[in-house]
């Protein structure tokens, strides 16, 4: 009981970090049978990878899964007709 | 027809110079003006903003921002918008320009917006003083922008946010932080200005599409959610 309250509170203290230090919002965290999964989508490699070390360091004795995936910045297709 | 690009949080850092330009380069064969909804910085400080100048900066069309709420986290808002302006860089909040393009006059009516929910689901203003000061902002916001938007003379009148004026655009957000995405009094606001167009960005998991109840075209342009550099909307005036 008392390891799942620990591990509402790291997922808490864990999302404030990430807005607070990283300046990253909208990185979901789920947690599922000793595994965070992280799902999102960040600008660079190096900022998907800080969020992962950051994540473990709440869960050290997790499995963080990061799935966040880098962004492209490539131009658009097509235009859409707004009438 | 007007076209306008148009791309939110970027998130501009050192880190990042360069990642747009390609496909900012070949914007004037593709549109009129481009249009930055906010969150162009981590942390809203100047050094951030020169990265955000140094990329959206110098384009051969116009380019208008708003600020979004990462640019406030430094309290350096103004230096920030200084250092965008610097560079060429329309920066409105509670404004808006009237922009002579080849298809007609664009205006772009532009407040940050701020949260507080929508119908059913919203805060009010009541009991602290807090809570009241909270809506208040958002009051405030909707109710400049609605002005800008009816004191614009323009073929195609567009609302530029930071939040989100509607709740189908943050399909996919958690339901619960719904109310720190957005307030439907800026939706009412867009509806009463008659907008052609209302574009924002905040919601980086949300949905790219929605419409206010009056039937303005609401769309997200977060970056991550478009998933391109920047998104194309060729607008008809739409004889409101």
């Amino acid at each position: 009981m008392g390891a799942i309250h620990r591990d509402e509170y790291a997922e808490a203290s864990a999302q404030r970090d990430l807005t607070e230090d990283l300046a990253e919002q909208g990185i979901d965290l789920t947690r599922r049978d000793g595994v965070v999964q992280l799902r999102g989508h960040v600008e660079t490699e190096e900022r998907r990878r800080l969020i992962g070390e950051k994540i473990k360091h709440h869960f050290p004795d997790s499995e963080v899964r990061n799935d966040i995936v880098v962004v492209r910045a490539n131009p658009p297709a097509e235009a859409e007709e707004v009438r | 027809m007007i076209r306008v690009a148009a791309v939110g949080d970027v998130h501009m850092d050192v880190d990042l110079l360069g990642r747009y330009r390609p496909a900012l380069e070949q914007l004037p064969e593709r549109a009129d003006a481009l249009l930055l909804a906010g969150d162009l910085t981590r942390h809203g400080t100047p050094d951030e903003a020169r990265c955000a100048a140094q990329e959206f900066g110098g384009l051969d069309v116009p380019v208008v921002a708003v600020l979004g709420n990462h640019d406030y986290h430094s309290d350096q808002e103004e230096a920030v918008a200084d250092v965008l302006r610097e560079a060429g860089i329309v920066v409105l909040e509670g404004d808006s320009v009237c922009l002579q393009t080849a298809g007609g006059r664009l205006g772009v009516a532009a407040v940050k917006g701020f949260g507080g929910g929508f119908a059913g689901r919203c805060a009010s203003a009541f009991g602290e003083p807090e809570m009241k000061a909270f809506i208040g902002v958002t009051e405030r916001s909707a109710n400049t922008l609605e002005k800008c938007l009816q004191e614009l003379d323009c073929e195609v009148r567009v609302a530029l946010t930071h939040y989100a004026p509607v709740p189908e655009t943050l399909q996919g957000e958690p339901l619960e932080i719904y109310p720190f995405l957005g307030s439907y009094l800026l939706g009412e606001a867009i509806d009463e200005g008659k907008a052609d167009l209302a574009l924002h960005g905040h919601a980086h998991m949300g949905s790219e599409r929605g419409v206010t109840p009056g039937g303005v075209r609401v769309r997200n342009v977060a970056h991550p959610v478009i998933k391109q550099a920047y998104s194309v909307f060729n607008v008809e005036r739409s004889g409101r």
